[in-house]
């Protein structure tokens, strides 16, 4: 107990070196700890990007193409589906309910998804929530209504009322515009930190009236035109979609339908099950999130190593600290103990530190972080894993200061009483 | 005649690869007796006092304190018997900057039990040993004993060491040029303050200058370059 007394009495003694050296732990120790806990929370939300649903449905490709076009709004199908195929599925009695979905169009460079009242309904995501109007409602039974998600509406501005236009294709800059035929806010959904906040959800009859008078993946000319009024009138039942999804009375059927789905003859169709989907995707993203740990894990060392030069330049200094104690009666073993005392100590008050940090860090940085990315970092006390890893750097602290402790064992065995200036 | 409390016999001792440094037929330290020992740097004076203190070993001969034989203990125990004997005083910086004085004071009873035990015996604490030793040695404010060691004058702290090098009585106390840093004026009060505190703590005196002039003041008084053979001018030029 006396040795830590004087440990703590040396190290007060240095408190500038010592402050800097417990801060760059405690720095390194922030990071591993807010990399870990949003490497986790970032899984959890990944894999909930889309729950309660248990096939997703589109032309024959990649499952992990079809994830990436039907839930996270990238890259494009490779094929549309015949809307028979969705009707089919849709009336099957094991299913409960069927979502469509039409892709192709955007806005501005966010993705314009047709869809219709079912998708408002039945769509979940997170730990099975559905979606929420923030305001307004949902599109009704005029073709020319949007519902915005939440970032949409935030960072173009847009309100209830406001007119848009939807472009064709889904290039940032496209160079062809549906400016005939403008459509109209009608709501704001919630945000969700999912894809669908980066989406404009028009009705099914919507995206088949601004492309109704279109042959060829080009508008008609002249006479061929077809005014959004003449639009609303006509028959918008879609001949085609790009994919739906599906939710099923009993999850038991799930494996047989998604067979059953495959080998449809009506056309070649893909099923699949986001869950495992999702981990096929997530396991592709895998290696990033392992390196940004891997690299926070370097930082620790990093600090760590900061930990022991400031240690071992100090003994240069001390030897006269050390000859003191040798002189009233202090071991060789006290003098290395000493030293190791000193190392944990700056550990630990780096790790007290650290987690301080981390969770005025986390205090501070939720709300925005929920608002922006979705992840709702909890402010919990740490994890068993958390507290392997703090432990698995009090014990690389522990070896570190070994070193030191080494050294100034030899050096005090060798220098005995006499005092160098 | 009075028991002998250093006894050194026919000591050699030369640092790996060096010349022999220490070349010592016999020397000797009465108990209670003060001995001024004159070595100029470089005599081989430091070595000596590690010697005494058991940090080194001879290569050859013996060196007994208190009858015990510095050689036949282990390392761990030359430590422990260093402590529970002999107190230290150094040229200067001899404290610990970062600890009060009374920490300072108190420290070989921290590792050593039997000196906080005669401490404790003499004074009825460790406390009021380190406060009785202070005031004898002229540091009688009590508020100076909570300050840190290097806020006080070096002749303040030479006598703080001097109490740290007595509490506990050890039976012996080495001086290694304690005076070296203080005017003339301070340096006689503070030796004959130091004679009057190893009187009565029992402790004899080893006192290891350059500095003549202290000679007189010492029960007897020693060359080390006339002690030590290997010193000679005769050696240097063989060597």
């Amino acid at each position: 107990m006396y040795l830590l007394r004087l440990a703590l009495a040396s190290l007060a003694n240095r408190r500038f070196t010592a402050f800097l050296t417990a801060f760059a732990i405690a720095l390194s120790v922030c990071l591993l700890l807010a990399v870990e806990r949003v490497r986790t929370e970032a899984r959890a939300s990944f894999a909930s990007t889309i729950s309660g649903t248990d096939l997703i449905v589109g032309a024959r490709s990649g499952s992990v193409n079809l994830l990436l076009y039907s839930v996270f709004r990238i890259g494009n199908a490779t094929n549309n589906i015949r809307w028979e195929s969705f009707e089919h599925y849709a009336s099957d009695k094991r299913v409960k309910w069927a979502i469509p979905i039409s892709l192709g169009d955007s806005h501005r460079g966010y993705r314009v998804m047709g869809t219709d009242a079912r998708y408002f309904e039945h769509y979940q995501y997170g730990r099975k929530q559905n979606l929420q109007l923030a305001e307004g409602r949902a599109f009704a039974s005029d073709p020319f209504e949007v519902v915005l998600g939440a970032e949409v509406a935030d960072a173009l501005h847009y309100k209830l009322g406001d007119k848009l236009v939807l472009a064709h294709g889904v290039a940032a800059i496209s160079l062809v515009k549906h400016d005939d035929k403008p459509f109209t806010v009608v709501g704001v959904l919630q945000r969700t930190g999912t894809p669908v906040d980066r989406t404009l959800h028009i009705s099914l009859g919507g995206m088949e009236a601004i492309h109704i008078d279109w042959h060829n993946g080009m508008p008609a000319r002249g006479a061929g035109r077809i005014s959004a009024e003449q639009a609303r009138n006509m028959d918008l039942k879609p001949a085609a979609i790009t994919a739906f999804m599906l939710g099923l009375n009993n999850k038991v059927a799930t494996f047989s339908l998604q067979r059953e789905i495959n080998d449809y003859r009506g056309e070649p169709l893909l099923a699949i099950l986001p869950g495992v989907a999702l981990q096929e995707l997530w396991s592709l993203m895998g290696t990033a999130e392992q390196a940004l740990f891997v690299v926070s894990l370097f930082v620790v060392l990093t600090g760590l190593i900061g930990m022991l030069t400031a240690i071992l330049t100090s003994l240069n200094e001390r030897r006269r600290e050390m000859a003191i104690l040798r002189s009233v009666g202090a071991r060789p073993w006290h003098i290395a103990g000493l030293l190791v005392l000193e190392a944990l100590a700056l550990a630990l008050a780096g790790i007290v530190a650290g987690l301080g940090l981390l969770y005025a860090g986390i205090a501070l940085a939720q709300g925005y972080v929920q608002a922006n990315y979705g992840l709702l970092l909890p402010l919990a006390w740490p994890s068993a894993h958390e507290w392997a890893l703090l432990g698995i750097i009090l014990g690389a602290a522990l070896l570190m200061g070994s070193v030191p402790a080494w050294r100034a064992y030899r050096q005090s065995l060798a220098d005995g009483l006499s005092i160098h200036l | 005649m009075s028991q002998a409390l250093i006894e050194l016999t026919d000591l050699g001792f030369a640092w790996p690869g060096q010349a022999p440094l220490l070349d010592i037929p016999a020397l000797r330290l009465d108990a209670g007796e003060s001995l001024f020992l004159k070595g100029p740097s470089g005599s081989g004076k430091t070595t000596l006092l590690g010697l005494l203190g058991g940090v080194q070993k001879p290569d050859r001969g013996s060196i007994r304190l208190l009858g015990q034989d510095l050689s036949e203990l282990k390392l761990a125990a030359r430590d422990r018997f260093r402590v529970d004997h002999t107190g230290y005083i150094f040229q200067q910086f001899n404290l610990l900057p970062f600890l009060s004085v009374r920490e300072n004071v108190e420290l070989p009873c921290r590792f050593s039990r039997s000196r906080a035990q005669r401490a404790a015996e003499r004074h009825g604490s460790i406390d009021q040993a380190a406060a009785s030793l202070l005031a004898h040695l002229g540091l009688k404010d009590p508020a100076l004993l909570a300050r840190r060691a290097d806020s006080l004058s070096i002749g303040q702290q030479q006598r703080v060491a001097a109490a740290r090098a007595l509490i506990g009585q050890p039976e012996l106390v080495i001086a290694d040029e304690p005076t070296s840093a203080l005017d003339a004026d301070t340096r006689e009060a503070f030796i004959r303050l130091l004679f009057a505190e190893c009187r009565a703590a029992g402790s004899s005196l080893l006192f290891v200058s350059h500095d003549q002039s202290l000679a007189p003041l010492f029960d007897r008084q020693l060359s080390l370059a006339e002690l030590n053979r290997a010193a000679q001018p005769g050696n240097d030029l063989e060597a």
